[in-house]
């Protein structure tokens, strides 16, 4: 699916492709709430 | 071979930078060329095909009274399209003569219709609220998990801007013609990670045209006939982020193996090759979906000059997308180059080429189309 990784460094030496991920859901407004991904927290 | 010919095909009188005509005028120009290189006039013409503008607006426009007509719409490659069906519909008596048009102010924007997605189409709703900034981004994801499957490196992506450039110097026509080394690719700016400049496309203004009639009628015409040997379509998914494989296209490998079946060549009988390059990576996919390289091993084939000039497959020899012209739907003028290599008249013509094969991509890996060109009569 097409989403952001949030809470880390937008650049490709953090972003590392096929790294663990949770979900992490952010209000957008009263009617849409957004699905974006961040890094696991226990691999952190 | 199908039994139909491409008897007509011209490009815009000017391509690059023509903010004097509007994007329908680009349709006409290209088309009154295409009709002067066939020795026929616009009430000749019986079969109307476009995208980018309505077939209903080229028909208006150009005094045509079509009995078939053709407005598939599917992204850069739907002039691929539109050959096949024209096909179809020569074959089956629907129509004696098609026109093809194809016209865009890319770079001007002069009457120019635009990209723009509704909110509520798939992509709108599942990939526009994440940000996405059009092709030069959405084309970013399939390329990082390519990198990332078979080791291709940076410098093997430039090398695909690297090779079309030197085609590119040997095209007057050409927008960019000096010679560019690796390093000059990778020290451009970076437009979009892993994407410098120089390996995603120009934008400029353009246009081209052809016509189609069946080879019993092709004798009658002034220009020697290049014959359509097979077609093949398919369309995957509006959405780049649900490919089946994001380091293959599925409509690539339909279309291709489709065209190359019905046209009955094998990959050793292909003397040119045009892959639709609006990035770097889609000649790499091309390559491996049409089965002239293994998976992984087409940046390897690319680095190795294969498709240089001199090399054992001519690919993308009028410089490409990324250095001859791009409008934003390309595919036409990849026939077109198809087209003056099988009638012996490019600029950088590839000695004794008897089959041609033209690869399309619409959209984001959205769709494709593929048509297998000949010269040879038997």
């Amino acid at each position: 699916m097409m989403t952001n990784i949030v809470e880390c460094e937008q650049t490709p030496e953090q972003l590392d492709l096929d790294m663990a991920l949770e979900v992490v859901f952010q209000k957008i407004n009263d009617e849409i709430t957004l699905p974006f991904f961040r890094r696991e927290r226990d691999k952190i | 071979m199908t039994g139909v010919a491409v008897v007509g095909a011209a490009e815009t009188t000017e391509l690059g930078k023509v903010p004097g005509m509007s994007q329908i005028q680009l349709h006409a120009d290209a088309a009154l060329n295409a009709l002067q290189d066939a020795g026929i006039s616009a009430k000749d013409i019986d079969g109307l095909a476009t995208a980018g503008s309505r077939p209903t607006d080229l028909a208006h426009y150009l005094g045509i009274t079509p009995t078939w007509v053709d407005g598939t719409a599917v992204g850069g490659c739907s002039f691929m399209l539109h050959v096949r069906h024209a096909v179809a519909a020569l074959v089956t008596g629907q129509c004696t003569t098609v026109l093809i048009t194809h016209g865009e102010s890319g770079r001007s924007g002069i009457g120019r219709d635009g990209f723009g997605r509704a909110p509520a189409s798939l992509q709108g709703q599942f990939e526009a609220p994440f940000g996405p900034m059009g092709p030069p981004t959405l084309f970013t994801l399939p390329v990082l998990r390519y990198m990332k499957t078979y080791g291709m490196s940076h410098e093997q992506l430039a090398m695909v801007a690297v090779v079309q450039r030197e085609w590119a110097s040997k095209n007057p026509r050409a927008s960019f013609r000096d010679l560019i080394t690796v390093d000059d690719v990778l020290e451009s700016k970076l437009i979009a990670y892993p994407f410098h400049l120089l390996e995603c496309c120009l934008v400029t203004d353009g246009g081209g045209a052809l016509i189609l009639t069946l080879n019993n009628r092709a004798k009658d015409f002034p220009q020697k006939p290049v014959f359509i040997l097979g077609c093949g379509e398919s369309v995957e998914t509006p959405m780049i982020s649900q490919m089946e494989d994001l380091t293959s296209s599925r409509a690539f490998r339909v279309a291709g193996p489709a065209a190359m079946q019905q046209a009955g060549v094998k990959h050793s009988d292909v003397d040119h090759l045009m892959v639709y390059d609006a990035f770097a990576h889609l000649p790499i996919y091309g390559l491996e979906d049409l089965g002239f390289c293994k998976p992984g091993e087409a940046p390897d084939f690319i680095w190795e000059q294969n498709t240089a000039p001199g090399g054992k497959l001519p690919m993308n020899t009028n410089g490409g997308g990324l250095s001859y012209m791009h409008s934003g739907m390309y595919g036409m003028y990849a026939l077109q180059e198809s087209v003056r290599q099988m009638r012996g008249t490019a600029p950088a013509q590839v000695s004794n080429a008897e089959v041609s094969v033209c690869l399309g991509v619409g959209g984001m890996f959205g769709a494709s189309g593929c048509i297998v060109f000949s010269n040879a009569t038997d």
